[in-house]
Protein backbone atom coordinates (compact mmCIF):
# COMPACT_ATOMS: atom_id res chain seq x y z
CA UNK A 1 0.00 0.00 0.00
CA UNK A 2 1.31 3.42 -0.91
CA UNK A 3 1.83 5.34 2.31
CA UNK A 4 3.25 8.82 2.49
CA UNK A 5 5.95 9.37 5.13
CA UNK A 6 6.04 12.27 7.61
CA UNK A 7 7.58 15.41 6.10
CA UNK A 8 9.33 18.26 7.84
CA UNK A 9 7.66 21.68 7.88
CA UNK A 10 9.17 25.15 8.05
CA UNK A 11 7.42 26.99 10.88
CA UNK A 12 6.48 30.65 11.14
CA UNK A 13 8.57 32.73 13.56
CA UNK A 14 7.62 32.05 17.20
CA UNK A 15 6.62 35.69 17.57
CA UNK A 16 4.00 35.45 14.82
CA UNK A 17 1.16 34.00 16.85
CA UNK A 18 -1.45 34.67 14.17
CA UNK A 19 0.55 32.56 11.69
CA UNK A 20 0.78 29.75 14.23
CA UNK A 21 -2.97 29.89 14.75
CA UNK A 22 -3.51 29.80 10.97
CA UNK A 23 -1.19 26.79 10.63
CA UNK A 24 -3.10 24.95 13.35
CA UNK A 25 -6.43 25.87 11.78
CA UNK A 26 -5.30 24.45 8.43
CA UNK A 27 -3.32 21.40 9.59
CA UNK A 28 -5.03 20.43 12.84
CA UNK A 29 -8.55 21.77 13.31
CA UNK A 30 -9.85 21.55 9.74
CA UNK A 31 -8.30 18.12 9.35
CA UNK A 32 -9.82 16.67 12.52
CA UNK A 33 -13.25 17.94 11.53
CA UNK A 34 -12.89 16.33 8.09
CA UNK A 35 -11.59 13.01 9.38
CA UNK A 36 -13.64 12.90 12.61
CA UNK A 37 -15.71 9.79 11.94
CA UNK A 38 -12.84 7.77 10.49
CA UNK A 39 -10.52 9.01 13.23
CA UNK A 40 -13.01 8.12 15.92
CA UNK A 41 -13.34 4.58 14.59
CA UNK A 42 -9.62 4.07 15.12
CA UNK A 43 -9.56 5.55 18.63
CA UNK A 44 -11.29 3.23 21.00
CA UNK A 45 -8.77 1.46 23.17
CA UNK A 46 -7.75 3.45 26.24
CA UNK A 47 -4.00 3.48 26.93
CA UNK A 48 -3.24 1.64 30.18
CA UNK A 49 -1.27 4.44 31.87
CA UNK A 50 -4.08 6.90 31.22
CA UNK A 51 -6.69 4.40 32.35
CA UNK A 52 -4.74 3.77 35.57
CA UNK A 53 -4.51 7.51 36.26
CA UNK A 54 -8.26 7.89 35.82
CA UNK A 55 -9.08 4.86 37.95
CA UNK A 56 -6.98 6.09 40.86
CA UNK A 57 -9.04 9.28 41.16
CA UNK A 58 -11.33 9.37 44.20
CA UNK A 59 -15.00 8.54 43.48
CA UNK A 60 -16.95 11.75 42.93
CA UNK A 61 -13.92 13.54 41.51
CA UNK A 62 -14.60 16.15 38.86
CA UNK A 63 -12.14 16.25 35.97
CA UNK A 64 -11.48 17.98 32.68
CA UNK A 65 -10.25 16.25 29.52
CA UNK A 66 -8.61 19.00 27.49
CA UNK A 67 -8.66 17.83 23.90
CA UNK A 68 -11.07 14.97 24.56
CA UNK A 69 -11.48 13.97 20.92
CA UNK A 70 -14.14 11.28 20.53
CA UNK A 71 -14.54 10.93 24.28
CA UNK A 72 -12.39 7.84 24.54
CA UNK A 73 -11.50 8.57 28.16
CA UNK A 74 -14.71 10.24 29.36
CA UNK A 75 -16.38 6.99 30.41
CA UNK A 76 -13.37 4.96 31.60
CA UNK A 77 -14.04 5.57 35.30
CA UNK A 78 -17.77 5.70 35.97
CA UNK A 79 -17.20 6.81 39.56
CA UNK A 80 -15.84 10.19 38.45
CA UNK A 81 -17.32 12.91 36.26
CA UNK A 82 -15.21 14.31 33.42
CA UNK A 83 -15.99 17.30 31.24
CA UNK A 84 -14.56 17.03 27.74
CA UNK A 85 -13.33 20.07 25.83
CA UNK A 86 -12.37 19.76 22.16
CA UNK A 87 -11.80 22.11 19.26
CA UNK A 88 -13.66 19.88 16.80
CA UNK A 89 -17.45 20.21 16.79
CA UNK A 90 -17.60 16.92 14.90
CA UNK A 91 -15.70 15.08 17.62
CA UNK A 92 -17.72 16.80 20.38
CA UNK A 93 -20.83 15.62 18.54
CA UNK A 94 -19.54 12.06 18.79
CA UNK A 95 -19.02 12.56 22.55
CA UNK A 96 -22.60 13.75 22.87
CA UNK A 97 -23.94 10.75 20.93
CA UNK A 98 -22.18 8.58 23.48
CA UNK A 99 -23.89 10.41 26.33
CA UNK A 100 -20.78 12.25 27.55
CA UNK A 101 -20.53 15.86 28.65
CA UNK A 102 -18.38 17.84 26.24
CA UNK A 103 -18.15 21.36 24.86
CA UNK A 104 -16.45 22.89 21.84
CA UNK A 105 -13.53 24.91 23.17
CA UNK A 106 -9.88 25.67 22.75
CA UNK A 107 -7.02 24.18 24.79
CA UNK A 108 -5.33 27.59 24.79
CA UNK A 109 -8.32 29.27 26.41
CA UNK A 110 -10.39 26.68 28.26
CA UNK A 111 -13.87 28.06 29.02
CA UNK A 112 -13.87 26.98 32.67
CA UNK A 113 -13.26 28.80 35.94
CA UNK A 114 -9.91 28.31 37.68
CA UNK A 115 -9.20 25.74 40.37
CA UNK A 116 -12.49 23.85 40.02
CA UNK A 117 -11.23 20.44 38.90
CA UNK A 118 -9.80 17.57 40.92
CA UNK A 119 -7.89 16.25 37.91
CA UNK A 120 -7.19 16.92 34.26
CA UNK A 121 -5.91 14.92 31.35
CA UNK A 122 -4.55 16.16 28.05
CA UNK A 123 -3.70 13.19 25.89
CA UNK A 124 -2.07 13.66 22.49
CA UNK A 125 -3.09 17.31 22.29
CA UNK A 126 -0.37 19.83 22.96
CA UNK A 127 1.88 18.29 20.32
CA UNK A 128 -0.50 19.90 17.82
CA UNK A 129 0.48 23.39 18.98
CA UNK A 130 3.11 24.86 16.75
CA UNK A 131 5.21 27.14 18.96
CA UNK A 132 6.90 26.63 22.33
CA UNK A 133 4.96 29.51 23.89
CA UNK A 134 1.63 28.05 22.74
CA UNK A 135 2.53 24.62 24.13
CA UNK A 136 3.55 26.19 27.44
CA UNK A 137 0.34 28.25 27.47
CA UNK A 138 -1.71 25.04 27.06
CA UNK A 139 0.08 23.48 30.04
CA UNK A 140 -0.57 26.67 32.00
CA UNK A 141 -4.28 26.32 31.22
CA UNK A 142 -4.33 22.72 32.46
CA UNK A 143 -2.65 23.80 35.70
CA UNK A 144 -5.06 26.73 36.09
CA UNK A 145 -8.03 24.37 36.07
CA UNK A 146 -6.72 22.27 38.96
CA UNK A 147 -7.85 22.84 42.52
CA UNK A 148 -4.96 22.94 45.03
CA UNK A 149 -3.53 19.44 45.28
CA UNK A 150 -5.10 18.31 42.01
CA UNK A 151 -3.03 16.51 39.39
CA UNK A 152 -3.02 16.34 35.62
CA UNK A 153 -1.67 13.82 33.13
CA UNK A 154 -0.20 15.09 29.87
CA UNK A 155 0.81 12.79 27.00
CA UNK A 156 2.66 13.87 23.88
CA UNK A 157 4.27 12.09 20.92
CA UNK A 158 7.96 11.38 21.33
CA UNK A 159 10.65 12.05 18.78
CA UNK A 160 12.24 8.84 20.03
CA UNK A 161 10.07 6.03 18.70
CA UNK A 162 10.59 2.45 19.80
CA UNK A 163 10.03 -0.36 17.38
CA UNK A 164 11.07 1.86 14.47
CA UNK A 165 7.69 1.89 12.83
CA UNK A 166 8.03 5.59 12.19
CA UNK A 167 11.07 7.78 11.92
CA UNK A 168 10.72 11.52 11.94
CA UNK A 169 12.97 13.77 9.85
CA UNK A 170 12.59 16.68 12.27
CA UNK A 171 10.74 17.70 15.43
CA UNK A 172 8.16 19.72 13.51
CA UNK A 173 6.48 17.61 10.88
CA UNK A 174 3.37 16.93 8.87
CA UNK A 175 2.19 13.37 9.53
CA UNK A 176 -0.13 11.98 6.85
CA UNK A 177 -3.58 10.67 7.62
CA UNK A 178 -4.90 8.38 4.94
CA UNK A 179 -8.69 8.49 4.83
CA UNK A 180 -10.20 5.81 2.64
CA UNK A 181 -12.85 7.16 0.33
CA UNK A 182 -15.14 4.76 -1.36
CA UNK A 183 -17.62 6.99 -3.10
CA UNK A 184 -15.66 10.08 -4.04
CA UNK A 185 -12.08 9.33 -5.03
CA UNK A 186 -10.97 12.88 -5.66
CA UNK A 187 -8.49 15.19 -4.03
CA UNK A 188 -9.86 17.59 -1.40
CA UNK A 189 -8.29 21.02 -1.72
CA UNK A 190 -4.58 20.40 -1.42
CA UNK A 191 -5.01 16.96 0.14
CA UNK A 192 -3.93 14.62 -2.66
CA UNK A 193 -5.69 11.44 -3.64
CA UNK A 194 -3.43 8.41 -3.40
CA UNK A 195 -4.15 5.10 -5.09
CA UNK A 196 -4.08 2.02 -2.89
CA UNK A 197 -2.82 -1.40 -3.89
CA UNK A 198 -6.41 -2.69 -3.86
CA UNK A 199 -7.41 -0.06 -6.41
CA UNK A 200 -9.36 2.16 -3.99
CA UNK A 201 -8.27 5.69 -3.34
CA UNK A 202 -7.32 7.44 -0.08
CA UNK A 203 -7.47 11.15 0.50
CA UNK A 204 -4.32 12.10 2.36
CA UNK A 205 -4.41 14.84 4.97
CA UNK A 206 -1.40 16.45 6.57
CA UNK A 207 -1.56 16.81 10.34
CA UNK A 208 0.90 19.07 12.09
CA UNK A 209 2.89 17.59 15.02
CA UNK A 210 5.67 18.86 17.20
CA UNK A 211 7.54 15.82 18.48
CA UNK A 212 8.94 16.10 21.98
CA UNK A 213 12.45 15.03 22.87
CA UNK A 214 13.36 13.51 26.22
CA UNK A 215 13.08 16.15 28.94
CA UNK A 216 11.29 18.72 26.80
CA UNK A 217 7.85 18.24 28.34
CA UNK A 218 9.29 18.53 31.86
CA UNK A 219 11.03 21.77 30.89
CA UNK A 220 7.77 23.14 29.47
CA UNK A 221 5.94 22.23 32.68
CA UNK A 222 8.50 24.17 34.71
CA UNK A 223 8.17 27.18 32.42
CA UNK A 224 4.38 26.98 32.85
CA UNK A 225 4.85 27.23 36.62
CA UNK A 226 4.06 23.61 37.31
CA UNK A 227 5.78 20.75 39.11
CA UNK A 228 6.35 17.29 37.73
CA UNK A 229 5.11 14.59 40.09
CA UNK A 230 6.32 11.73 37.92
CA UNK A 231 7.12 11.17 34.27
CA UNK A 232 7.72 8.34 31.87
CA UNK A 233 7.75 6.99 28.35
CA UNK A 234 4.92 4.81 27.14
CA UNK A 235 4.64 3.34 23.64
CA UNK A 236 6.08 6.24 21.66
CA UNK A 237 4.84 8.96 24.02
CA UNK A 238 6.42 11.05 26.74
CA UNK A 239 4.11 11.72 29.67
CA UNK A 240 4.11 13.70 32.91
CA UNK A 241 1.83 13.80 35.91
CA UNK A 242 1.90 17.44 36.99
CA UNK A 243 0.50 19.76 39.64
CA UNK A 244 0.51 23.47 40.34
CA UNK A 245 3.86 24.78 41.50
CA UNK A 246 4.64 26.73 44.62
CA UNK A 247 3.47 26.35 48.18
CA UNK A 248 -0.12 25.13 48.28
CA UNK B 1 -27.01 18.56 25.97
CA UNK B 2 -25.63 20.84 28.61
CA UNK B 3 -26.14 19.25 32.00
CA UNK B 4 -26.44 21.75 34.82
CA UNK B 5 -23.32 20.17 36.28
CA UNK B 6 -21.46 21.13 33.09
CA UNK B 7 -22.94 24.63 33.21
CA UNK B 8 -21.61 24.97 36.76
CA UNK B 9 -18.11 24.48 35.33
CA UNK B 10 -18.29 26.91 32.38
CA UNK B 11 -17.39 30.58 32.29
CA UNK B 12 -16.90 33.39 29.81
CA UNK B 13 -13.33 33.75 28.55
CA UNK B 14 -13.54 36.89 26.47
CA UNK B 15 -10.32 38.89 26.93
CA UNK B 16 -10.50 41.16 29.98
CA UNK B 17 -13.93 39.87 30.94
CA UNK B 18 -14.11 39.31 34.67
CA UNK B 19 -17.08 37.94 36.59
CA UNK B 20 -18.25 35.92 33.59
CA UNK B 21 -19.77 33.24 35.81
CA UNK B 22 -22.29 31.78 35.89
CA UNK B 23 -23.47 32.13 32.32
CA UNK B 24 -27.14 33.00 31.99
CA UNK B 25 -29.36 30.65 29.97
CA UNK B 26 -31.49 32.26 27.28
CA UNK B 27 -34.18 30.59 25.12
CA UNK B 28 -33.37 27.40 26.97
CA UNK B 29 -35.01 24.14 25.89
CA UNK B 30 -34.81 22.09 29.05
CA UNK B 31 -34.76 18.31 29.01
CA UNK B 32 -35.07 15.79 31.83
CA UNK B 33 -33.51 12.36 31.55
CA UNK B 34 -33.69 9.94 34.45
CA UNK B 35 -30.52 8.30 35.51
CA UNK B 36 -29.52 6.11 38.39
CA UNK B 37 -28.34 8.05 41.41
CA UNK B 38 -24.89 7.36 42.85
CA UNK B 39 -24.90 8.73 46.39
CA UNK B 40 -21.16 8.39 47.09
CA UNK B 41 -20.40 10.12 43.80
CA UNK B 42 -22.76 12.98 44.60
CA UNK B 43 -21.56 13.46 48.18
CA UNK B 44 -17.90 13.56 47.13
CA UNK B 45 -18.68 15.99 44.33
CA UNK B 46 -20.41 18.55 46.58
CA UNK B 47 -17.24 20.54 47.43
CA UNK B 48 -16.64 21.13 43.68
CA UNK B 49 -20.05 22.70 43.08
CA UNK B 50 -20.47 26.45 43.05
CA UNK B 51 -23.62 26.48 45.17
CA UNK B 52 -24.69 30.08 44.51
CA UNK B 53 -24.45 29.57 40.75
CA UNK B 54 -26.35 26.29 40.89
CA UNK B 55 -29.07 27.80 43.07
CA UNK B 56 -29.51 30.83 40.78
CA UNK B 57 -29.61 28.69 37.65
CA UNK B 58 -32.03 26.12 39.08
CA UNK B 59 -34.29 28.99 40.09
CA UNK B 60 -34.06 30.79 36.73
CA UNK B 61 -34.99 27.62 34.87
CA UNK B 62 -37.80 26.90 37.32
CA UNK B 63 -36.29 23.52 38.17
CA UNK B 64 -35.87 23.63 41.92
CA UNK B 65 -35.59 25.88 44.94
CA UNK B 66 -32.31 25.23 46.70
CA UNK B 67 -31.39 26.59 50.15
CA UNK B 68 -29.38 29.80 50.18
CA UNK B 69 -26.20 28.01 51.22
CA UNK B 70 -25.22 24.36 51.10
CA UNK B 71 -26.41 22.84 54.39
CA UNK B 72 -23.66 21.43 56.57
CA UNK B 73 -25.45 18.11 56.77
CA UNK B 74 -26.04 17.96 52.99
CA UNK B 75 -24.20 14.64 52.75
CA UNK B 76 -26.70 13.06 55.17
CA UNK B 77 -29.86 14.51 53.68
CA UNK B 78 -31.32 11.99 51.27
CA UNK B 79 -34.03 14.39 50.19
CA UNK B 80 -31.54 17.14 49.31
CA UNK B 81 -29.25 14.68 47.53
CA UNK B 82 -32.17 13.50 45.42
CA UNK B 83 -32.92 17.09 44.45
CA UNK B 84 -29.27 17.70 43.64
CA UNK B 85 -29.13 14.54 41.55
CA UNK B 86 -32.15 15.71 39.58
CA UNK B 87 -30.77 19.22 39.12
CA UNK B 88 -27.13 18.38 38.33
CA UNK B 89 -27.32 15.07 36.49
CA UNK B 90 -30.85 14.69 35.13
CA UNK B 91 -31.53 18.23 33.93
CA UNK B 92 -29.96 19.52 30.76
CA UNK B 93 -30.41 22.26 28.19
CA UNK B 94 -30.44 20.92 24.65
CA UNK B 95 -30.76 24.22 22.79
CA UNK B 96 -30.59 27.94 23.42
CA UNK B 97 -27.80 30.26 24.46
CA UNK B 98 -25.55 30.93 27.40
CA UNK B 99 -24.92 34.65 27.90
CA UNK B 100 -22.12 36.23 29.89
CA UNK B 101 -23.55 38.28 32.76
CA UNK B 102 -20.64 40.67 32.50
CA UNK B 103 -19.81 41.28 28.82
CA UNK B 104 -23.00 39.80 27.28
CA UNK B 105 -21.10 37.52 24.88
CA UNK B 106 -23.45 34.82 23.56
CA UNK B 107 -22.36 31.16 23.50
CA UNK B 108 -24.83 29.13 21.41
CA UNK B 109 -26.05 25.61 22.17
CA UNK B 110 -26.99 23.76 18.99
CA UNK B 111 -27.93 20.08 18.75
CA UNK B 112 -27.09 19.84 22.42
CA UNK B 113 -23.53 21.04 21.83
CA UNK B 114 -22.35 24.28 23.42
CA UNK B 115 -19.85 26.23 21.34
CA UNK B 116 -17.51 28.02 23.69
CA UNK B 117 -15.18 29.30 20.95
CA UNK B 118 -14.75 33.02 20.41
CA UNK B 119 -13.99 35.00 17.31
CA UNK B 120 -10.24 35.57 17.00
CA UNK B 121 -10.34 39.16 18.11
CA UNK B 122 -12.04 38.42 21.40
CA UNK B 123 -9.63 35.86 22.78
Amino acid sequence: MTSLPPQPIALPAPSDDAAHAALEQESVHRVYNDIAIHFSATRYKPWPVVEAFLREQRPGSVGCDVGCGNGKYLGVNKAVWTLGVDRSDQLVGICRERGFDAVVGDALDVPCPSARFDFCISIAVIHHLSSPSRRIAAIREVLRLLRPGGEALVYVWAMEQQGGKRTFPAQDVYVPWHMPTVRKPEAKGDAPAVARADGRVDVVYKRYYHLFVQGELEANVAEAGGEVVRSGYDRDNHYCVIRRGGAE
Amino acid sequence: MVRLLTHNMLQCHVRDCTNGFPLRFQNAEVEHAEQEMNTEFLVNMLPRIDWAALRATAHELGIAQLPETMPEDAAESTELLQVLHRVLMETSVKAGEMVCPSCEHVYPIRNGIPNMLLNEDEV
